[in-house]
């Protein structure tokens, strides 16, 4: 529902736009009624509440801690459950008088405070188990108070915990599985609940934690060495690929696919990126190309090639596009384990203009489409690889004000010619 | 929006019920457990306490599998039971390290594998997690027990339940026991 000053603004102007003869006078209330209907998009009123909850919180915490010291174990607890029962109160009130800007914010509050108690017991009475599981346990209160309150905040709140707890899972100093079967369902969980919010925040959350999980997961479970690592890199490339097809094949039925394939389209273009640079480093270890690592790379293709054959027969992908990714993805896994010397370079001037052939498909395809993510993403990529290759090639051959000056001159070149390609293609649709 | 009220408040009951029975269930191990009392070795000082905590380490947080009746093909992560007997002068030492439960009826501590260190001289270490491995107290406390453990002067007491699993039941500092109370 909009805020009740907007509506008083719009009614003014209203008013003052039928007294011109702009708007008919039977229309007025109409529109009046339609506007009540509208939810608000930043709501002032929310997120100053939502502000003061957890200025609120700081100042609690602070107290707390600054007289913890002075307190007996069982004051402790009385003050910490106190504080619980007071947000969660304050919030249940508001929601019993329909004020659900401050039963979102003091749930808010109340979910926060749920997590500092368990962390505050457990110091208090010395208790240690394996540590993630405490905000595993924050985060099903947190889940189960953003549900009942139907809540953006506290579900964007939930997501965060779940990450987190994911992250520290993989962390820890000795390994739990949990995290491999459960994050998954909570994603789900806590994705499908994003839908019936609506909440997009939510859904970028959750993308970015399944961005932390597929490397961490392929580490913990298949042993392959974290960063810059030939094999892993584009293993987790190619996963990303599928879950962003996947996604897209099933858009119809996934609130906030668009988020989602976006995070997972410019991690894989990154991912790209990197590849290179196992590509020039060339010390890729063979004895560590296992048949492991062919199995998952080949079932990965498959799948893709499976995803892209369904997009293009539904008509949601051009064939040279489906054609591009396929070629893309396969020469992004299998490119680094190319070992002979004479054909390395070769290869890498193959993936080189692989990657600026994906660049200029990106802005092209941005560009026609009017999709300005896809502009930037494609304009960023291009950038970043025009840097590399110059860099690559003038390094050592170019004394260091030379070589800035020309790499400047370089992407101002190449911004001009996007300029006018830019100009060319509106000009083509216009006529 | 009156169930959403109620619900609210039904859940901030649920969520106290779990505070509570953190502390409870912590209560009853703490007390029904057979007591363990081991020696604390210092550690850094740099990493003695980070925050108002002091890290625990004891003899048994580090084993030379060759020393003792032992299992092999230990690995980060597996859970680990370290069987333990009194020696002369009374303290608990480890006597053999497994895989699984002991049936026998003596004293064993269940932990997890931390790390497998396998040096050049035919030795071979663990490092076992028990979950003892801080002791929270407030900053000046914290600086006193730190002195305490380098001085030798401090050993934990521990209450392991029946399975093996250890809390912390409290300290012995000069050989005064100071045992936690709610």
């Amino acid at each position: 529902m909009r805020a009740p000053f907007y509506i008083k603004k719009l009614t003014d102007s209203l008013d003052q736009w039928i007294e011109a003869g702009w708007v008919p006078e039977a229309s007025r209330s109409k529109i009046i009624e339609h506007a009540k209907a509208q939810k608000s998009g930043t709501n002032l009123v929310g997120v100053l509440a939502i502000l003061g909850a957890v200025l609120l919180g700081f100042a609690a915490i602070s107290f707390v801690a600054s007289n913890w010291a002075n307190m007996g174990k069982m004051m402790r607890m009385v003050v910490m459950l106190s504080a619980l029962w007071a947000a969660f109160g304050i919030a249940a009130i508001a929601a019993w008088r329909n004020v659900m800007v401050y039963a979102h914010a003091f749930g808010l509050l109340g979910a926060a405070l749920f997590g500092a108690a368990i962390m505050l017991i457990a110091q208090t009475f010395n208790i240690q188990a394996y540590y993630p599981g405490g905000v595993l346990i924050w985060f099903f209160g947190a889940l189960s108070a953003a549900i009942i309150l139907r809540s953006n905040p506290i579900l964007i709140f939930s997501a965060l915990l779940a990450g987190l707890w994911m992250m520290m899972a993989f962390e820890g100093d000795v390994p739990d599985t949990t995290q491999y079967w459960l994050f998954p369902l909570f994603a789900i969980g806590v994705g499908f609940t994003a839908s019936r919010f609506k909440s997009i925040a939510t859904i970028n959350i959750l993308a970015i934690s399944i961005l932390l999980f597929v490397p961490a997961y392929l580490v913990a479970e298949f042993d392959y060495r974290p960063f810059t690592d030939g094999l892993l890199l584009p293993l987790s490339g190619a996963v990303f690929i599928t879950v962003a097809l996947l996604t897209a094949s099933l858009k119809r039925f996934i609130f906030g696919s668009g988020a989602i394939i976006g995070w997972m389209a410019i991690s894989a273009l990154l991912v790209g990126f990197l590849v290179q640079l196992v590509l020039a480093d060339g010390n890729l270890d063979n004895q560590r190309i296992s048949d492991q690592w062919h199995l998952h790379t080949v079932v990965l293709l498959v799948l893709i090639a499976g995803l892209l054959l369904w997009l293009t027969l539904k008509k949601q992908m051009k064939p040279v596009l489906a054609i591009g990714i396929l070629f893309g993805t396969a020469l992004m896994a299998y490119a680094p384990l190319v070992q002979a010397p004479t054909w390395n370079l070769p290869i890498q001037m193959l993936y080189g203009a692989a990657f600026f052939g994906i660049c200029v498909a990106l802005l092209i395809s941005g560009m026609t489409t009017h999709k300005n993510s896809l502009t930037w993403i494609g304009g960023v990529g291009f950038g970043a690889q025009a840097l590399y290759v110059y860099f690559e090639t003038f390094k050592d051959l170019l004394n260091t004000s030379l070589f800035f000056l020309v790499g400047g001159l370089l992407l101002l070149g190449i911004s001009l010619l996007a300029l006018r390609l830019n100009k060319q293609i509106k000009q083509e649709a216009k006529s | 929006m009156k169930t959403r009220a109620l619900s609210l408040l039904a859940l901030s009951a649920v969520l106290t019920g779990f505070l509570l029975w953190m502390v409870w269930d912590h209560e009853r191990a703490r007390s029904n457990g057979a007591e363990l009392v081991l020696d604390m070795e210092p550690v850094d000082p740099r990493s003695l306490f980070r925050g108002y905590y002091v890290i625990i380490r004891t003899p048994l947080h580090r084993l030379n599998l060759n020393e003792y009746d032992s299992d092999n093909g230990f690995e980060k992560g597996d859970p680990v039971f370290v069987s333990l007997s009194t020696n002369q002068d009374g303290n608990w030492t480890p006597q053999a390290i497994s895989k699984n439960q002991p049936q026998t009826d003596g004293m064993w501590i269940q932990g997890r594998v931390k790390g497998v260190n396998k040096p050049k001289d035919e030795t071979q270490w663990i490092r076992i997690q028990y979950n003892i491995e801080s002791y929270f107290a407030d900053k000046d406390s914290a600086k006193e027990l730190e002195k305490k453990i380098e001085d030798s002067k401090m050993r934990i007491i521990l209450s392991i339940d029946a399975k093996g699993n250890a809390v912390i039941r409290g300290l012995e500092i000069d050989g005064k026991r100071l045992i936690d109370r709610l």
